[in-house]
């Protein structure tokens, strides 16, 4: 499993932040991202924002299959990992560790990027 | 027994027929006050008859001081509603209008950028300013009572219900409407940027509400 993404800023007062994960399936199995945390944060779960005549709403999406070879790939609008009860907020270019956990590959530790939220086209991106 | 039948029941129905053309005219009268000044109302208001978006507002700044449309009069701007909790297309939403506002290139003061909270309950004055500084560009952050929000909301056609989440915070999120809302000078509503609109058209937009 190969990981890379970015989390959105945030500002002190915040409890939620958004990260947005690349994940790829170089294996020769089919797996399934079952869970996502982070330690600067007191629990992270998986939901996908849909928009459905106009009303945005997010749901928690349930477990994520990646195939073999294949990537999945989180972006704005979609679907995205919801970190929340932030320890401290998160700030543009620090680096936030987080652990994903698969059914397969078991426990993936990464580290993803802070950006400002907005600055990725955050439109035309859907998640596979 | 040869009454005159007519006699008595006569004048309790010519009663009851002189107070129901009484009533008819009052209620015609009535009527037509009714009718006729909502129509005035309308036509002074809005250039469409019956519904106009947007219109007069009063909200809370993040000074927690009143914020009255007023304020706005005479600059156009982009309004957005949403949530300080709603970590994805809130955040990315008003991210990529400061986005759009600099690609304009005609500085911060071209239009404003306006996010109201949908989630009255959490999010304090002091939370959406806080927020607002998010992205390093002057955003104008709103909240109120939820009476306040409710009908703001409504007056802008935007849809918010509170949805029970148990992973989001306090066990619920906020669903609501999506799009930009683009205001002219004079406060009129022009049109609005929808989620998934390229920048090139949402751009085109921009250049009418700032022309």
């Amino acid at each position: 499993m190969h990981v890379s993404g970015w989390a959105g800023a945030t500002v002190p007062g915040q409890k939620t932040a958004a990260v947005y994960l690349t994940i790829h399936n170089g294996g020769r199995a089919a797996d399934q991202l079952l869970a996502v945390s982070s330690p600067i944060a007191t629990s992270g779960s998986m939901h996908r924002t849909v928009n459905a005549g106009g009303v945005l709403r997010m749901r928690p999406s349930g477990p994520m299959s990646i195939i073999p070879g294949q990537q999945l790939q989180m972006a704005p609008g979609g679907l995205h990992v919801m970190l929340h009860g932030l320890k401290a907020p998160l700030r543009v270019g620090s680096r936030v560790p987080v652990n994903l956990r698969f059914a397969k590959a078991g426990i993936v530790r990464a580290q993803v990027t802070v950006q400002r939220p907005g600055k990725a086209e955050n439109h035309g991106h859907h998640a596979h | 027994m040869a009454t005159t039948p007519t006699e008595p029941s006569r004048s309790p129905l010519r009663t009851v027929r002189l107070v129901i053309w009484g009533l008819v005219a009052l209620a015609a009268i009535v009527f037509a006050v009714l009718l006729l000044r909502p129509q005035q109302q309308d036509q002074v208001q809005a250039g469409l008859p019956g519904f106009t978006l947007g219109g007069p507002f009063t909200l809370v700044g993040a000074d927690g001081k009143p914020f009255s449309s007023q304020q706005l009069a005479g600059k156009p701007y982009a309004m957005f509603f949403g949530f300080t909790n709603c970590p994805d297309v809130c955040p990315n939403t008003l991210g990529r209008l400061a986005k759009l506002r600099n690609q304009l290139g005609q500085g911060d003061d071209a239009f404003a950028i306006v996010f109201v909270s949908v989630d009255p309950k959490r999010d304090t004055p002091e939370a959406v300013g806080r927020y607002a500084e998010l992205f390093g560009t002057p955003i104008i952050g709103l909240t109120g009572s939820e009476a306040q929000v409710a009908q703001v909301a409504k007056q802008h056609a935007i849809y918010q219900a509170r949805v029970a989440d148990p992973q989001a915070p306090d066990g619920y999120t906020v669903d609501h409407g999506s799009a930009v809302l683009l205001f002219g000078r004079d406060g009129k509503f022009v049109a609005t940027i929808a989620q998934e609109e390229g920048d090139a058209p949402a751009l085109d937009k921009l250049r009418r509400i700032t022309a």
